[in-house]
């Protein structure tokens, strides 16, 4: 397969469905199409043989062309989420919150952050609160039969 | 207040007898942090818990509702959010973890947890009559609780996360089962999930000077395990009982 390169330009949001769903059908009609052609009679007897080599190579060549085209479709998709569930929030809300994860090794770590001392300080801070707090209020008696 | 997923891989009937055990007003460690089941019925009656996970999408799911509990409700409840086939259910099962989005993800592991029949959003099969109304609603009021604070072990061993120093009157095991560690070479474990090395936890419990209670869904190899310290049966009805028949949750203490 040729070198791949990224081309970049601009739609409406409100046309991405369509232009989503464009691709998509492209990369079915083209897997149709690979389906069809590998479907031919094989003969037990030329199977052995170079040219068999080199349809599975074309097979498979073609195979990871579609597989690119569908994994552009599901970035595509995911982005097309990531904006909605976004946009429900308003502006400086967002802003607070941590940037998003944008590849595999970055998962998690948005909002996951190991405790840190400032973690521990208020963990710290919180349980003095809640003792003050207990000592201050007498127990609850129904607490045995909730 | 009720959390809003569940762990349907073991009862949580013995919660009033753990309350039983721990007074009002003590500072509490849990470990293995999943559904707030127990941790849950600890805050509500007024002692504080320090929640342990070593699982990041775990902690990540609790931070996002923590953190804002109506986001990832309207996530679930918008048009783009539609779940409705066995195959996509699958899918999911190998992929949410990927998704780029800290709070779609969080959407997805509420979605695979009420959907999952074993609660667990890696695995079991499709039981999509629990998302509903009333699971959305548990979810939308949502508010964490002032004595609850859940923390993340950069530890993959549980044992590593148990620090007796810490300022704490007791350390809480709801293990969510029992098994003779035969065969964690060879099986997986989803990305909510730690592994547990039951015979190494006890060296380190019984090496520690300190209350613990470590509670199991009844089997007898744990009985075996803990031979030598108090145990308790609890029936279904969330009492004790001396039948090992009827036995639900065993309840193991050193105090």
């Amino acid at each position: 397969m040729g070198q791949r390169v990224n081309i970049q330009y601009s739609i409406d949001i409100d046309e991405l469905p369509s232009a989503v769903a464009t691709l998509l059908e492209g990369a079915i009609t083209d897997l149709t199409d690979v389906a069809h052609d590998a479907s031919g009679d094989i003969n037990k007897i030329t199977v052995m043989e170079l040219n068999t080599l080199q349809e599975i190579q074309q097979i498979r060549t073609n195979l990871e062309s579609i597989d690119h085209r569908l994994g552009d479709v599901a970035a595509l998709v995911n982005s097309y989420i990531n904006y909605h569930t976004n946009s429900a929030q308003p502006q400086e809300q967002e802003e607070a919150h941590a940037p998003e994860a944008t590849n595999s090794e970055q998962l998690f770590s948005p909002l996951q952050g190991q405790t840190t001392t400032t973690d521990l300080d208020n963990l710290q801070s919180q349980i003095e609160r809640f003792r003050e707090v207990i000592a201050a209020t007498p127990e609850d008696s129904n607490e045995a039969t909730s | 207040m009720k959390p809003p997923v569940k762990d349907l891989r073991r009862p949580y009937i013995s919660t009033q007898f753990h309350r039983e055990l721990i007074p009002r007003g003590s500072v509490v460690e849990t470990f293995l942090f999943y559904s707030g089941q127990l941790e849950f019925s600890l805050t509500d009656y007024e002692r504080f818990v320090l929640a342990h996970t070593t699982r990041p999408p775990l902690h990540e799911f609790w931070a996002c509702i923590n953190d804002d509990a109506s986001r990832v409700y309207e996530i679930l409840t918008s048009d783009i959010f539609k779940f409705d086939n066995e195959n996509m259910f699958e899918i999911l099962q190998e992929t949410w973890p990927t998704y780029p989005n800290p709070y779609v993800r969080s959407a997805l592991f509420f979605l695979m947890n009420v959907c999952s029949e074993k609660g667990l959003p890696s695995s079991g099969n499709l039981n999509i009559t629990n998302f509903n109304k009333h699971s959305l609603n548990r979810l939308k009021t949502y508010k964490k609780p002032s004595n609850l604070f859940i923390t993340l072990d950069k530890e993959q061993e549980l044992i590593d996360s148990i620090i007796e120093t810490n300022p704490t009157d007791f350390l809480v095991f709801p293990l969510p089962s029992y098994d003779y560690n035969l065969f964690d070479h060879g099986t997986s474990v989803g990305f909510e999930e730690t592994r547990v090395n039951h015979a190494r936890l006890l060296r380190k419990l019984s090496a520690i000077d300190k209350k613990w209670i470590v509670s199991y869904p009844h089997h007898e190899g744990a009985q075996e395990l803990y031979k030598g310290f108090e145990q308790i049966m609890i029936d279904k009805y969330g009492k004790k009982t001396n039948s090992a028949e009827a036995c639900e949750e065993l309840i193991i203490v050193n105090f």
